[in-house]
């Protein structure tokens, strides 16, 4: 062997003796173009255009050769490989007791597996090939090797020119050597479980139980920079800062999670999990519950913001279906009464403010659902008539909007008073997206808490780029604690005692016939 | 048919052909209708979101926190008079 490679000898046509393996099989499924590269290779050296695979890797491996010094070093790397040939053998021979490879059909099986082996360490000095390179995806290959190949490589700790070259950076998948990677299974056997994407597994993943629920703070979660999260009162930190004591109350009561009546709402297990669960989407119950909270605050003048409303989700609902009758026939549509309502302040009657749009109410907030699956910021300012959208995705969301644009002119002229009738346009008002932060909501999951923030935000004056990736788990978890606080705050369990259904949605008894 | 299939159906026969069913809905909406037991649900989701003002494929109904289907009957259900349905709104929203 020493002999053959001390005089150059072409083992690309050499016929070996050793018996064909099915790693063999697998290997040299993409021998010709592995073959026609290295006569390339041994030519000018150039990586044959499109190799894009294992038959690129390998070229490029071998381009280096001559340059490591192939002729001044020849005595080191000759007896490099005459080494490994040597532990080639003996593994070959080993694999053919313990045939455990899985060998993919259709594959074709020369008989000359050796070819493969040789060519890449001693290119043979023929002509190249007419044949163009292979751009296929080479089989994946898998070790054949079991214990034995322990002993025989450790690619992990090899320097480059010891590593044979028929083990590519391609397909490493079922390499059975241990590995030095805590926690790190080299098989990759349970890849599939491991596998993930934003938007589906963490959506579907299972909750974790409330007594494993942690309490976000600036030393969790995904810190995307250096600088520390202030809990300083600071405008950012009021979005998603809550009190430990809150925090360990809330956690306590998940443990036994008795429902909490919120207005049109309720906060249960279900609806708290959901809220501070990451990759779970939030719904309408929690978002009524807000504006519900929020519309007892502005009528106790517990906050700053005056002359507001809040609306619900049944009201954007309401205001959809209406829009479908209206746009039939605009001139001779008449607003329905409940729709005045709203108008006049009497719905949505859970926390009920009788305050007139246009009179005493100038902007209106509530979020909207869009498009099936997703949550923006609304809001309507009645004085510069115009609608604001705050939507986390940067979408367009004009044949949503555009119905409340066009409606709400028509509720504010029909409630208001009749001096001021004749002022009132009936003219849509304008639409504008609020230029959001870009590449916000990563998870795909976090809307909901965007457009809650984003209300909130432009309500107490903050400025909504403060909102983003980096605090919004800070973010959902106050939203939670919110909830459940007001849940247990006498003054809204007071507001709710003074409930009363508005005369539109008072029991009423149909006779359905036949 | 046996006697006591018979006398399990003469009431309904002679008196209780209809039954009354009360659905609450989102925002404390209550409507109580009375309709025929044989009769599809689907007659009263249609009056109950008529009478709310929404389409009808934003609410889900439920008798006993199960989904109830357009097509099925009160008699099919085993409804009794004063049942109640709850219709609720399901939206969900993430990316």
């Amino acid at each position: 062997m020493m002999e053959l490679i001390r005089t150059k000898h072409d083992f690309s046509d050499h016929v070996w003796g050793i018996e064909e393996t099915p790693e063999d099989e697998s290997a040299v499924n993409d021998d010709s173009a592995v073959h026609d590269e290295a006569a390339e290779s041994d030519e000018d050296y150039h990586t044959p255009k499109g190799s894009k695979n294992l038959s690129a890797t390998s070229s490029r491996g071998k381009k280096r050769l001559p340059d490591r010094g192939f002729l001044w070093n020849g005595q080191r790397l000759q007896k490099q490989m005459a080494e490994t040939f040597e532990k080639m053998k003996t593994e070959l021979e080993d694999s053919r007791k313990e045939p455990s490879v899985e060998v993919e059909p259709g594959e074709s099986s020369p008989k000359e597996p050796s070819t493969k082996q040789s060519s890449p360490k001693k290119p043979s000095p023929k002509k190249p090939s007419p044949t163009k390179p292979s751009t296929s995806q080479p089989p994946l290959r898998r070790s054949t090797h079991g214990e034995a190949s322990k002993s025989s490589f450790d690619v992990n700790f090899s320097e480059e020119d010891d590593i044979p070259e028929f083990i590519d950076t391609q397909g490493v998948e079922g390499l059975s050597q241990t590995s030095y990677v805590p926690g790190f299974d080299p098989s990759q056997t349970n890849k599939r479980n491991e596998w993930w994407t934003p938007g589906t597994s963490v959506r579907d993943s299972e909750a974790p139980l409330p007594s494993q629920w942690q309490k976000w703070n600036k030393g969790k979660g995904l810190q995307l920079t250096d600088s520390p999260l202030r809990t300083d009162g600071s405008p950012q930190s009021s979005l998603y800062y809550g009190s430990e004591e809150s925090w360990i109350g809330f956690t306590e009561w998940v443990k036994k999670p008795k429902p909490l009546p919120l207005g049109p709402s309720i906060l249960n297990l279900p609806i708290a999990t959901r809220i501070v669960t990451p990759g779970k989407w939030l719904g309408n119950e929690e978002m009524d519950a807000f504006m519900f909270i929020w519309r007892v605050n502005t009528t106790l003048k517990r906050w700053g913001p005056g002359r507001v409303a809040f609306m619900s989700a049944m009201f954007c609902l309401q205001i959809d279906a209406a829009y479908n009758k209206f746009i039939r026939d605009k001139k001779a549509y008449e607003l329905p009464e409940f729709l005045l309502g709203y108008g006049r302040g009497e719905l949505p009657s859970h926390g009920r403010t009788d305050l007139v749009w246009g009179v005493d109410i100038d902007r209106l907030y509530f979020p909207l659902f869009v498009n099936g699956n997703h949550w923006v910021g609304f809001h309507v300012n009645i004085i510069e008539k115009k609608v604001e959208v705050l939507d986390s995705g940067r979408g367009r969301n004009r044949q949503h909007v555009e119905k409340f644009a066009a409606l709400i002119p028509r509720i504010v002229k029909a409630v208001g008073p009749p001096e001021r009738q004749k002022q009132l346009l009936l003219k849509s008002y304008s639409i504008v997206d609020v230029l959001m932060k870009t590449r916000l909501n990563k998870s795909y999951c976090d809307c909901g808490a965007y457009a809650l923030k984003h209300l909130e935000c432009l309500l107490l004056g903050i400025d909504l780029s403060l909102v983003d990736d980096e605090i919004i788990m800070g973010c959902r978890q106050e939203i939670s604690v919110d909830l459940w606080e007001s849940a247990h705050d006498p003054i809204y369990a007071e507001a709710m005692t003074r409930y009363e259904p508005s005369p539109w949605e008072r029991e009423e008894s149909f006779e359905l016939e036949d | 048919m046996s006697a006591t299939q018979e006398e399990d159906k003469k009431p309904r026969d002679q008196g209780e052909a209809r039954i009354i069913l009360k659905v609450k809905g989102p925002d404390g909406y209550e409507v109580t209708f009375r309709m025929q037991r044989s009769a599809q649900l689907k007659k009263l989701m249609d009056a109950f979101c008529d009478r709310v003002y929404v389409d009808l494929n934003s609410l889900v109904f439920l008798l006993d926190g199960r989904p109830l289907l357009p097509e099925q009957t009160p008699d099919e259900l085993d409804m009794k008079d004063g049942d109640e349905i709850e219709a609720m709104l399901n939206l969900r929203g993430g990316p």
